[in-house]
């Protein structure tokens, strides 16, 4: 086994066998490969940093330093290629995120290994035991815990499942980092953002599509969503917030500075700004600031038969299909109907027969705690709310409004880690066990 | 007008880090350099006011520049090694200054005649709660508006009816001693407020604000009125004392001696005021202080933090954080502690283990590749050089004085 630490700063020797300089760094091409190939050396003499020793002028390579083939003055350096990254400026020491574990980590070392003429990049490593070799320690700490019946584990992630974010974003790199988080649930996903800088936290987002990058942003604390619309260039911003339930849009815009927060809406579709700029009219803390103005509204002169052909025209999402609001021409709250009375009755009936009409509904300035009252006391999922003049103008779900209390009432007690350990233990279950995904390195 | 709405929306991490730093090793710091040395080190306060802008503008701006916190940056530019040993630096300056505040906790609690074996313990109590329940953030304005008790001090420098044409004149003329006493209280002063900590502090605050480079204009400025505000607290501290304390030739100790004995000359409330400004202080910064530097530690070393997490998934970081809070209230709390001591010995550790935070700071400010055309500017580096070599040069003749003692 090799590690990046134990190269940095070792002799370079040419062909005559002359120590003429030491290894500064590494170069690699970071590619599709899984376990990408080292491309050249960067000597420390080199103190503008843009020689490269091509890889193939080395003729042998260990810990004991670098022996390359030809002549020092045979040499033909070239400069560093797009999609080449330094590992020891770029990665070395950096934070990656562990795709496997779904943490941020810090990389300690980089493992390599030698794969006949080639040298390749097999994993990071980031226990304990490389934070002791590092500083000359392991010997002596990871020995007496073996005596003690507790050997440190070797803390390395095989480089397939390390996802490298920030630094040059080319589109080769932003289509490797989409392929290596595309399998992550954004919520999952949104847990990492907060643990990432603010580079890494633009490429991570840039490299999702704006429809998953919307799903993450909305899953994240206030405070990041707010952090990465103001980090992103403005264009993708309006993006993503497009792509955002209009809620949540408005909650992010709400904590912008103005002229920023204009700026964006100006850049979204007009029916997207116009539905956030009047949500934003709206208190923060009432019915009308948290509600959602994705919900179905159906005329009342439609039939049973009609709903359902819209419905599976439409195909609402599952936090709005619970119930179907029924109003009149001046878009009136009239009645609520059940998808049990849309199924059990005949396909003729106008559906104005088979709607409830007592629907239990707030005003647009009931308080958050109100709503959630309604919601607790009359077992809903979702509740309207319907202006004095008795125009629907919004739902606020009971979704919706336990994210709101939670982060009222308190931080999130139970962290990532329960829904981490939950989500982990249902993919090993469905028969994928950790580690099975894991290739074996290249031997 | 809408300059002024960007200005309050970015505005926060200067002025907050200001007024943690005036903790209770600050206020006792300054009170005892009243007490004892009268207007001498008054003249201290323009140069140092001076320091600390340049120095805590250099941590705003490395953050908005590179998004980062200082930790991690020191972590990815100088590697493991460095990083462990600025660790260790910042872990002791951070121990020292946890116990001055809940010494200062324990000063106040006397002042108000409760006995240390109750008030601290209660204080650490409070801390862990706020802290661990996450209702920190919601306290923290409370805190922030309790600091308004600082205008107690500014209060009570008036009501001591100092003579301002002395005072002005001791502000700005300089004079200087070669007695132990007297180094130890300067680098004390300038420790307490320069403090390691708070680079660290700053720099991540306006990391977690968002703020880049396009609003960082609007940062400076709240950077300037935090240095200034708390140099003129500072500043107000010793003049009350000076006026008081110092000119009656009362001998004092610790913090509670000097507010008690503020009471026959400068009135009862002058007291009241300043212990529960010291008491504010206190738990505002021992509710940050411990926390944030378990953050710093562990996200340089790659280990998992947060109270979000469990002790189970971030051992170490909880381990830190129980040990600087539990280590510092058993010590505060062992008979015959010398309180004084120890709050006053914690700002003269910062002084000392100061230069070594500025060293690494002054060599990322000007790194081209990271910095990119937001590097020092001449004067800039001028200063902070000046401000690194001569607390070097301090803390050495401190160390020889101690030695060898001459002159007092």
């Amino acid at each position: 086994m090799l590690y990046l630490s134990q190269i940095i700063g070792k002799p370079v020797y040419d062909a005559s066998g002359d120590a003429f300089d030491r290894v500064a760094d590494l170069v690699i091409y970071h590619g599709t490969e899984k376990f990408p190939k080292i491309t050249g050396i960067l000597l420390s003499g080199d103190r503008s940093r843009v020689a490269i020793i091509p890889w193939e002028a080395v003729a042998e390579f260990s810990t004991g330093g670098v022996r390359l083939r030809v002549e020092r003055r045979h040499l033909t350096p070239r400069p560093l290629q797009p999609d080449e990254v330094l590992l020891r400026d770029n990665i070395f020491d950096s934070q990656v995120v562990d795709t496997d574990d779904l943490k941020v980590v810090r990389v300690n070392d980089i493992e390599l290994r030698q794969v006949g003429p080639e040298l390749r990049v097999v994993g990071a490593d980031v226990g304990t035991r490389s934070l002791l070799r590092r500083l000359g320690l392991e010997p002596l700490v990871a020995g007496a815990l073996e005596r003690l019946g507790r050997p440190l584990p070797q803390g390395m992630i095989p480089w397939n499942l390390v996802a490298v974010l920030g630094g040059t974003m080319t589109p080769l790199k932003l289509s490797i980092s989409r392929e290596k988080l595309k399998d992550i649930h954004p919520a999952d996903l949104a847990d990492l953002l907060e643990e990432l800088d603010r580079d890494e936290r633009v490429e991570m987002i840039t490299a999702l599509g704006d429809e998953t990058a919307a799903d993450v942003l909305e899953e994240a604390e206030p405070d990041i969503q707010t952090a990465v619309i103001q980090e992103l260039p403005s264009e993708r911003a309006a993006d993503v917030l497009e792509e955002m339930a209009p809620e949540e849009a408005a909650d992010v815009l709400g904590e912008l500075p103005e002229h920023r927060a204009d700026e964006l809406i100006s850049l979204m579709e007009d029916e997207k700004a116009e539905e956030v700029s009047r949500l934003l009219e709206y208190p923060p803390e009432t019915a009308a600031g948290k509600m959602t103005t994705e919900f179905i509204a159906l005329p009342e002169t439609m039939t049973v038969e009609q709903v359902l052909a819209r419905l599976r025209e439409t195909k609402p999402d599952d936090e709005t299909i619970y119930y179907l609001y029924v109003v009149d021409v001046q878009e009136r709250l009239v009645g609520v109907l059940s998808i049990r009375s849309l199924i059990v009755s005949p396909p003729e009936t106008p559906i104005s027969q088979v709607m409830r009409t007592d629907v239990f509904y707030v005003p647009p300035d009931a308080s958050v705690e109100d709503v959630a009252g309604a919601l607790v006391k009359y077992d809903l999922l979702a509740v309207p709310v319907v202006e004095p003049g008795g125009r629907l103008i919004g739902i606020v779900t009971v979704d919706h409004l336990i994210d709101i209390l939670v982060e009222t009432y308190g931080p999130r007690k139970l962290g990532g880690g329960v829904d981490l350990l939950r989500r982990k233990a249902l993919r090993e279950s469905a028969g994928t066990p950790r580690g099975a995904d894991r290739p074996e390195p290249p031997a | 007008m809408t300059r002024l709405a960007m200005f309050f929306a970015i505005m926060g991490p200067g002025i907050i880090t200001q007024n943690v730093d005036n903790d209770a090793g600050g206020i006792t710091t300054y009170s005892l350099a009243g007490a004892n040395f009268g207007y001498a080190l008054l003249w201290t306060m323009i140069p140092v006011t001076i320091a600390l802008y340049v120095i805590q503008e250099m941590a705003s701006r490395l953050g908005a520049v590179t998004g980062k916190g200082l930790a991690d940056l020191i972590r990815e530019r100088f590697g493991l090694r460095t990083t462990v040993w600025v660790m260790l630096v910042l872990l002791a300056a951070d121990f020292g200054n946890t116990l001055a505040e809940f010494s200062g906790l324990a000063a106040g609690g006397e002042i108000f005649g409760v006995s240390k074996y109750v008030f601290v313990p209660i204080g650490a109590l409070t801390v862990w709660l706020l802290v661990v329940r996450g209702t920190y953030r919601s306290v923290e304005r409370i805190f922030l508006g309790a600091s308004a008790f600082y205008v107690a001090y500014v209060i009570s420098g008036v009501l001591a009816k100092p003579d301002w044409g002395v005072v002005l004149r001791a502000s700005v003329v300089p004079t200087f001693s070669f007695q132990a006493a007297y180094l130890l209280m300067f680098v004390g002063v300038i420790g307490t407020t320069i403090a390691p900590w708070m680079q660290f502090y700053l720099q991540s605050t306006v990391v977690e604000k968002g703020i880049t480079v396009k609003d960082y204009g609007y940062t400076r400025t709240d950077v300037f009125i935090g240095s200034l505000m708390t140099d003129i607290v500072a500043w107000f501290i010793i003049v009350a004392c000076g006026a008081t304390i110092f000119a009656h030739h009362i001998h004092v100790e610790t913090v509670k001696d000097a507010a008690l004995a503020l009471a026959p000359l400068a009135g009862r409330y002058a007291t009241l005021l300043f212990a529960l400004g010291l008491i504010n202080a206190s738990l505002f910064s021992a509710s940050v202080l411990p926390l944030a530097t378990s953050h710093y530690v562990c996200e340089a070393l790659g280990f998992e933090a947060g109270v979000d997490r469990t002790i189970r998934q971030a051992p170490v970081f909880y381990g830190l954080y129980i040990a600087l809070i539990v280590g510092a209230c058993i010590i505060v709390l062992l008979p015959n502690a010398p309180l004084l001591q120890i709050l006053f010995l914690s700002q003269v550790a910062n002084g000392i283990l100061l230069p070594f935070i500025l060293v690494f700071m002054l060599l990322l400010v000007n790194q081209k590749r990271l910095m990119g055309a937001y590097t020092n500017s001449v004067p800039f580096n001028v200063i902070a050089w000046v401000t690194t070599v001569l607390m070097i040069v301090l803390t050495l003749a401190l160390v020889v004085t101690q030695i060898f003692p001459f002159g007092g």
